[in-house]
């Protein structure tokens, strides 16, 4: 298992251990991180979608949807270059959050995994049930991420505005898609 | 990089290059019939940037795959998508792109297939497809489930061009008594409106996965348009089961020509899959 993996399941030991490691940043990994990422999504699109993967198909979707690591960038961003206490430096900050993906690598794959076995599509439901599990997962790993890496005392107040930006980015490209605001209220039940 | 990590990229890498070489599935020939040409149509995909995964070329191989001649890329409340699409595919070989939007309000949702502009969304049905046909395209009730009813007056039915008789959302029985409802109250209201089969394509399933039968004089946009608003048309459910006027069935049963089922991943693209899927989740965890 690699490291990303422990980080996953001991957010607090892990990152303060790559702290320990090295303080600055090198540029493979993070490049590496952001490749993996957006194949992830590339072959999980595709499958969803067209029940194949080829090198067209991949790339193309993996390279739409990267506005998804743009967003979880810009979310990143906002907390990690005004962190005073940081205790690496800025790219190495981001290297070390773009290895937190895989609550949301295993919540991208496993329908795929699924479709391919049995041919059935998981329904949006169970999906978007589902997200709420990489998303709470993904929170502690950020709160731990918030101590060890940018020494941020009141990492409740930092996850919020993360994870405002991380939505709120994210609701706008739902509106934008889905016909407007109003539209979205409505699917909301509002 | 790990020995485990290189291996899970050459997996992955391998799943790519098998799929990318996988056999294509065989081109349906277009068909002629009584003076008409049989064109396969779905009038209801969307497409990326919006709510479909599949950027526009994507999308029209994809529709070429399943066998489509044309469709109709409806993204909700805008035709930018659509325009590039158009634009993108120019005059090579495959599926025509028709510029349309999904008019999308609460209350109804509206198929707006041939249009140039952005139709307002905010002002009614009936003033919607008046837009619509003062641009030339033509209007289509989407999935008319109970949910969508509430925006359907007896005026903005009998303006319309055509409803959805078969849809994906048809495998919920609920739903179907419900199309069969609508159905009957837009043929008493608007006689010889046309029968519509579309995918609602957006990430999952496939184009034309429901499609219409489009019985056109000519092969081209401005042909299928003018087919829809003469009730030229007869849809085709998931189950292949069609509807439309009986004449319109006769011509369609008499081509010969029939919907592919859903498509049976073959064993070829299943394994490339499994390789690519398999190379990532090394890539993640090795």
């Amino acid at each position: 298992m690699n490291q990303d993996v422990h980080l996953a399941f001991a957010p607090d030991v892990t990152y303060a251990r790559l702290v320990r490691e090295r303080a600055t940043a090198h540029v493979a990994p993070l490049l590496g991180r952001i490749a993996l990422a957006a194949a992830i999504i590339g072959t999980s699109v595709a499958v969803g979608a067209t029940g194949r993967v080829s090198i067209e198909l991949v790339t193309t979707i993996g390279v739409s949807w990267s506005f998804a690591l743009l967003v979880q960038a810009i979310a990143a961003a906002a907390i990690i270059v005004p962190a005073r206490a940081r205790r690496v430096t800025t790219a190495r900050a981001f290297e070390l959050w773009f290895r937190a993906h895989l609550p949301w690598t295993v919540w991208l794959l496993v329908p795929a995994g699924v479709f391919n076995l049995t041919g059935v599509h998981v329904s949006e439901t169970v999906l978007f049930a589902g997200a709420l599990v990489p998303l709470a997962w993904t929170i502690l790993v950020l709160r731990a991420f918030g101590r060890q890496v940018l020494g941020v005392a009141r990492v409740g107040a930092m996850a919020t505005v993360h994870q405002v930006i991380v939505w709120g980015l994210t609701l706008s490209y739902i509106a934008f898609a889905i016909g407007g605001w109003d539209r979205v209220l409505e699917e909301l039940g509002l | 990089m790990t020995r485990g990590r290189r291996l899970s990229l050459g997996v992955f890498v391998a799943g790519l290059m098998t799929g990318s070489l996988a056999p294509e599935p065989a081109r349906r020939a277009p068909t002629r019939v009584d003076g008409y040409w049989v064109l396969a149509v779905d009038f209801h995909v969307h497409g990326f940037p919006g709510d479909g995964a599949l950027a526009p070329w994507l999308l029209r191989d994809e529709a070429a795959r399943a066998g489509l001649d044309a469709f109709v890329l409806s993204n909700h409340n805008r035709v930018s998508t659509a325009r590039a699409a158009r634009w993108l595919a120019g005059d090579t070989p495959g599926p025509l792109v028709i510029v349309g939007q999904e008019v999308t309000s609460r209350g109804f949702h509206i198929t707006a297939a041939g249009i140039e502009r952005r139709v307002d969304w905010t002002r009614g049905a009936a003033a919607a497809i008046r837009v619509i046909h003062a641009q030339g395209g033509a209007a289509i009730a989407n999935h008319p489930a109970r949910d969508y009813w509430p925006g359907w007056t007896d005026e903005a039915i009998a303006l319309l061009d055509g409803y959805e008789r078969a849809h994906p959302s048809m495998r919920t029985p609920a739903n179907a008594a419900d199309f069969a409802a609508f159905s009957a109250r837009a043929v008493r209201l608007k006689p010889g409106i046309a029968a519509i089969g579309s995918s609602d394509f957006h990430t999952g399933g496939h184009p034309g996965w429901c499609r219409t039968w489009v019985l056109t004089r000519e092969r081209s946009v401005a042909g299928v348009i003018a087919a829809v608003r003469d009730g030229r048309t007869v849809a085709v459910d998931m189950n292949g089961a069609l509807y439309g006027s009986p004449e319109a069935i006769g011509i369609v049963t008499a081509s010969g020509v029939s919907a592919p089922l859903p498509q049976e991943s073959g064993t070829w693209q299943r394994l490339s899959v499994a390789a690519a899927w398999l190379g990532l989740l090394g890539l993640a965890l090795l």
